[in-house]
């Protein structure tokens, strides 16, 4: 595989935000009243907000939030529906129907009213902003998987160990598993950018974090009030976010070509 | 031209110590009983969009929460009496407020007044009107008390008396709670101000008309409309493309990034942004931790970092604006926060305070109306973290509705100050104040209070505030922080004829006009 | 067809009674005392255990919950949506005083969608993998990974506060309504001229268009008559759902730009806890929601014949 320039951008933000608080040296947290809203310079590569702290300090550690709270918002998703998914194409036809129902309950509400609603119901942090993510993004998964593990059940050999009386949990582990396992991560991967995006917006909103906690979409938030004196402190967690979205899009086409390419699995 | 009268015994803030005298005598001017000349109306002509990232009113009758404050703020309603851009109290909708005895007022009427729906204003009226204010505001009994008889002695002139002697009468009537008003129609109060209240969308637009008929003559507008933008950021971008013509309350460091062509005033204000502590819950119902937070807060560099360096510290509850003598009480000193906490029995452990393994930590609540005051928090959390206090910040939208149950622990909040000392600990400090949300009460301070109610002499108030502000150093029953300029920007050349009040209470007047 | 459309009506109501349940279950779960709220909301600040207890009554709060949602549902099909704990005002009143502008701003976006979507998916199609078509598909992925209110930030610091040539509030007029439909209608546009793409190819392939050519048809006028019918088929679910999000107010779009629609409305509502606003947003949207795919369902079978065949 060439290397293609997401990987590196993908490469550089994930040392930036593991690695790179340890190793800069402003605390994202500090404040220096004496140098607020400074410019960019060597000691403050994106320049300080208003309270006199360093920019890049606070994008490295707002982007281990941004990040880590859309990779479990993904995972859980992946898991809520796969494990929903799994259930209507196995269960019985009872379970796929109400299954199917609630699908269709939680697609009727649009997702950020959903998690404007839930938070409002557990007051909001950022966990609950998470949960309400997971909540609103499983219906289209657990469709998807259904239908993939239908495909896959369908398959011959499936229906003979079937008829031999095997366990669902052996099927499910042994024979179907493997089969949609790189799908999933593919789907997986392309809903990454998209959950980030509400990630930070629900952010921004008001609903994440409480300060002083950096993340990108209340970085964003925060920066408003300066933001025709100091564009700077707006535009910079913004590019982070679209980059980092465009370079998790782009590897997610890659790899459902790839994969399309290899077995014609997932068409859209 | 009308004669502005003053009010005889002019009690002027800030020079009270200097004119000592319980009452002063009463002769009323000449021309008290000549009708009140008919003034030309000006053509009015325009519309004024004014800005506001706090609350409309909830409704337009001011027998309701804080609408009269809106309602005088934005022209509509009128008391008796009002206080001068020079922080000097003068008769308004009265001609003179004179005492008979200790607790006998005497007021006669401004003649020629009519209400907006242009009957006369007569002395019944407004005996109803504050009897209508003592029923319906809890905020009208602290000022003059709802046992007080109203007399109607003719159509001009009423006599008040009081159950005690009240001091402080002439400047209570001066209080957005007594705005002089009609019954509701249609629910939309019948006022006597050179504005109309004609349209009220809720949380959004609050619109006022040209009262014609008005005693002065009448505004020089023919409409005032003030729309709701929480987002101060929001507001200055609608002032600069031209959606706006007019905000109040800006923020120093807002208005530091507006371009040229915005004009900017700014005066020295009378409010006081503070933290209110909730002394029926930890951590603050123990003094010495209200006092240890209090010595940790820097306040200057609140100053620096939230309002451009502007305004001033605050080292008592009285902003010195006001004119009260001042008792400092605050002051940033870390090694006496930490004995304190010692004291108390939080105990350092690895840089956090703890006491039997809970951890020294509260939440402050905050709103968007006047953003300096989440930065406060802000520069305040970053403050006690090192001292060891874990602090979280919370910005709500509605911040009153969050705190007046009294669950919270600490809430940053801001309070318009007027120049007498009674106002302040009448909110905020006493049993039963309408922003007494943290229900502080304590015995010094209720028997102070009590006494300067009931204190005529200007001297002894102005002692009594000393002593008030004696009990606040010892008890520190709040944290005052600082005193906001008071800026007011709009485009230059389409505003005619602002001029800047120090009270936010009055912000729409007669000169006001655009082009 | 109406053994369709009964089948698409009794599943839609089905799940509008479960959305129901949800929407009542935000009011009745919530924190806080109803009763309480809405005496404050009425400018009682500090009702007596009495005035509580007579509220509650009133509310009919006391009786249990499956009578309460039975009184509250029946009450929603009459249009009595209940009061605001804020205002006190009726909250269908409050709904419907906003959903103009909301109405205003989903058409606008709606058209901007796809004024620019179908050219720009149809030239990308007829020029496949040359270099106009990489070009519009590039943009058409750049467009989906901005966060559209950081989006919207830019161009506010760029056209309102540095150009001044639009306002920098929305508002329901001509010039309000330019930056915030534009900034909605981005990352449709990037997914709708994708789908139109698709369509467009597919429908290329097909043999009638062959036929269409022989007989001497151009290329554009070709596809403007009969591929056309087979791309709106496809483009028609997609637009019908995405009318149904826009009716609910794009909410992050609407807070930026503190456009008075019902979007806005939901924001202040979650924010302060408002929940019978709340309920009567998702109640909303769910109802637009079903009713659009309903549209869609017919419309697509209506449109193009073979769907209802190739359905499963």
């Amino acid at each position: 595989m060439k290397l293609k320039w997401y990987s590196i951008t993908l490469f550089v933000i994930g040392v930036a935000v593991t690695l790179g608080p340890a190793l800069w040296q402003h605390d994202p947290l500090e404040q220096n009243i004496d140098q607020r809203l400074a410019p960019m310079s060597f000691n403050y590569p994106l320049g300080t907000d208003q309270f006199g702290r360093d920019m890049l300090a606070r994008i490295m550690v707002g982007g281990r939030w941004s990040l880590v709270g859309a990779a479990i918002v993904s995972l859980g998703t992946t898991g809520l529906g796969f494990m929903l998914g799994a259930m209507a194409a196995m269960g019985p036809k009872w379970l796929d129907h109400i299954i199917r129902r609630l699908t269709e309950v939680f697609q009727a509400v649009p997702g950020v009213l959903l998690a404007l609603a839930l938070t409002a119901l557990l007051r909001p942090s950022f966990a609950n902003l998470l949960l309400a993510l997971v909540l609103t993004n499983w219906t289209w998964y657990s469709r998807m998987y259904r239908s993939m593990i239908r495909q896959a059940l369908s398959a011959a050999h499936i229906e003979g160990t079937r008829a031999l009386g095997a366990s669902y949990l052996h099927i499910v582990t042994r024979h179907i598993l493997p089969n949609i396992v790189s799908p999933v991560i593919v789907i997986a991967t392309l809903n990454f950018g998209a959950v980030l995006l509400n990630v930070s917006a629900l952010s921004f909103i008001g609903l994440g974090l409480p300060p002083p906690t950096p993340e990108w979409g209340n970085l964003i938030n925060e920066s408003r009030n300066f933001f025709q004196r100091v564009p700077l402190l707006m535009i910079a967690p913004g590019l982070c976010i679209a980059i980092t979205v465009l370079s998790v899009n782009l590897l997610g086409n890659d790899l459902r070509d790839q994969i399309t390419k290899r077995q014609g699995f997932l068409q859209k | 031209m009308l004669k502005k009268l003053t009010i005889n015994f002019s009690i002027v803030a800030g020079l009270l110590a200097a004119c000592a005298q319980t009452t002063a005598p009463t002769t009323p001017p000449a021309n008290q009983m000549q009708a009140v000349k008919p003034v030309l109306a000006t053509e009015p002509k325009g519309d004024l969009r004014i800005g506001t990232g706090l609350n409309l009113p909830s409704s337009m009758m001011v027998a309701v929460g804080q609408t009269g404050y809106n309602m005088v703020a934005y022209g509509a309603g009128e008391m008796l009496m009002r206080l001068s851009p020079q922080l000097k109290l003068e008769t308004w909708l009265a001609e003179t407020v004179t005492p008979t005895d200790a607790s006998t007022w005497q007021v006669k009427l401004r003649k020629g007044v009519l209400f907006h729906d242009g009957s006369e204003m007569k002395a019944q009226d407004v005996a109803d009107s504050f009897k209508r204010s003592w029923e319906n505001l809890a905020g009208a009994t602290t000022f003059i008390s709802k046992d007080t008889k109203v007399l109607v002695s003719d159509d001009y002139t009423l006599l008040f008396v009081t159950p005690k002697p009240q001091g402080n009468f002439p400047f209570a009537l001066a209080n957005w709670n007594f705005v002089v008003a009609k019954p509701a129609v249609n629910e939309i109060s019948i006022m006597t101000g050179m504005y109309r209240p004609v349209k009220l969308e809720k949380d959004q637009e609050f619109t006022l008309e040209h009262f014609a008929k008005h005693w002065q003559g009448g505004g020089m507008l023919k409409r005032v409309i003030i729309k709701k933008i929480p987002d101060a950021n929001a507001r200055m971008l609608a002032l600069q493309s031209g959606d706006l013509d007019m905000l109040t309350n800006v923020a120093p460091d807002i208005a530091a990034g507006l371009p040229a062509d915005i004009e900017q005033r700014s005066v020295g204000g009378t409010r006081m942004h503070f933290v209110i502590l909730n002394h029926t819950k930890a951590p603050f119902n123990d003094k010495k931790v209200r006092e240890a937070v209090s010595a940790v807060v820097d306040r200057a560099a609140l100053l620096k970092a939230t309002l451009n360096g502007q305004g001033a510290v605050a080292v008592n509850l009285y902003p010195p604006s006001t004119g009260i003598e001042q008792v400092p009480a605050q002051r940033t000193d870390i090694e006496a926060a930490k004995k304190l906490l010692d004291e108390a029995g939080w105990s350092l452990n690895n840089g956090v305070r703890e006491k039997e393994g809970k951890k020294l930590a509260f939440t402050i609540h905050t709103y968007p109306g006047r953003p300096e005051l989440t930065q406060m928090a802000v520069v305040m959390q970053s403050q006690l973290k090192a001292a060891g206090i874990e602090v979280k910040v919370d910005e709500v939208k509605d911040i009153t509705v969050q705190i007046k149950d009294g669950d919270f622990q600490a809430s940053m909040f801001s309070i318009g100050i007027q120049a007498d000392p009674q106002y302040v600990p009448g909110v905020t400090l006493v049993k039963g104040g309408s922003f007494n949300y943290g229900g502080y009460s304590n015995t010094n301070m209720e028997a102070l209070f009590e006494q300067l109610k009931i204190e005529g002499d200007l001297a002894k108030r102005q002692s009594i505030a000393k002593q008030i502000q004696e009990v606040v150093k010892t008890d520190t029953p709040n944290l005052y922080l600082a005193i906001p300029p008071l800026i007011t920007a709009y485009k230059k050349g389409k505003v005619t004829g602002y001029i800047q009040h120090p009270d936010d209470l009055y912000i729409i007047h007669k000169e006001l006009g655009v082009n | 067809m109406v053994a369709a459309a009964l089948r698409t009506f009794v599943s839609g109501a089905s799940v509008f009674a479960l959305v129901s349940l949800f929407a009542f279950g935000l009011m009745a779960l919530a924190p806080g005392d109803p009763a309480r709220m809405a005496l404050s909301a009425s400018g009682l600040d500090t009702p007596t255990p009495e005035e509580v207890a007579a509220k509650r009554a009133a509310l009919k709060l006391d009786q249990p919950l499956p009578m309460r949602y039975l009184n509250w549902f029946v009450g929603v099909m009459r249009g009595n949506f209940g009061s605001s704990y804020r205002t006190a005002k009726p909250v269908y009143d409050m709904y419907l005083e906003r959903l103009p502008a909301t109405l205003l701003f989903a058409a606008c976006t709606l058209a901007a969608t796809f004024v620019i979507a179908l050219p720009c998916g149809i030239f990308s199609a007829l020029y496949r993998g040359k270099w106009q078509d990489a070009w519009v598909q590039g943009m058409a992925v750049f467009s989906t990974a901005v966060p559209n209110f950081w989006l919207a930030l830019i161009l506010i610091l760029i056209f309102a506060a540095t150009l001044n040539w639009l306002p920098a509030l929305g508002s329901a007029t001509p010039a309000g309504l330019v930056l915030p439909a534009i900034v909605a209608a981005l990352p449709n546009i990037a997914t709708q001229s994708r789908l139109i793409r698709a369509a467009t190819l597919d429908a290329l392939s097909e043999d009638y268009l062959l036929t269409a050519y022989a007989k001497g048809l151009g290329r554009y006028r070709a596809i403007l008559r009969h591929a056309m019918p087979n791309i709106m088929a496809s483009v028609c679910t997609a637009l019908a759902l995405e009318l149904a999000y826009l009716l609910t107010g794009s909410i992050v779009i609407e807070t930026v730009f503190a456009y008075p629609g019902v979007g806005r409305l939901a924001v202040e509502a979650a924010l302060i806890g408002d929940m019978p606003v709340l309920a009567i947003c998702v109640l909303a949207a769910a109802g637009v929601y079903i009713f659009c795919n309903g549209l869609a369902d017919m419309a697509l079978a209506w449109l193009d014949p073979r769907v209802t065949a190739r359905k499963l």
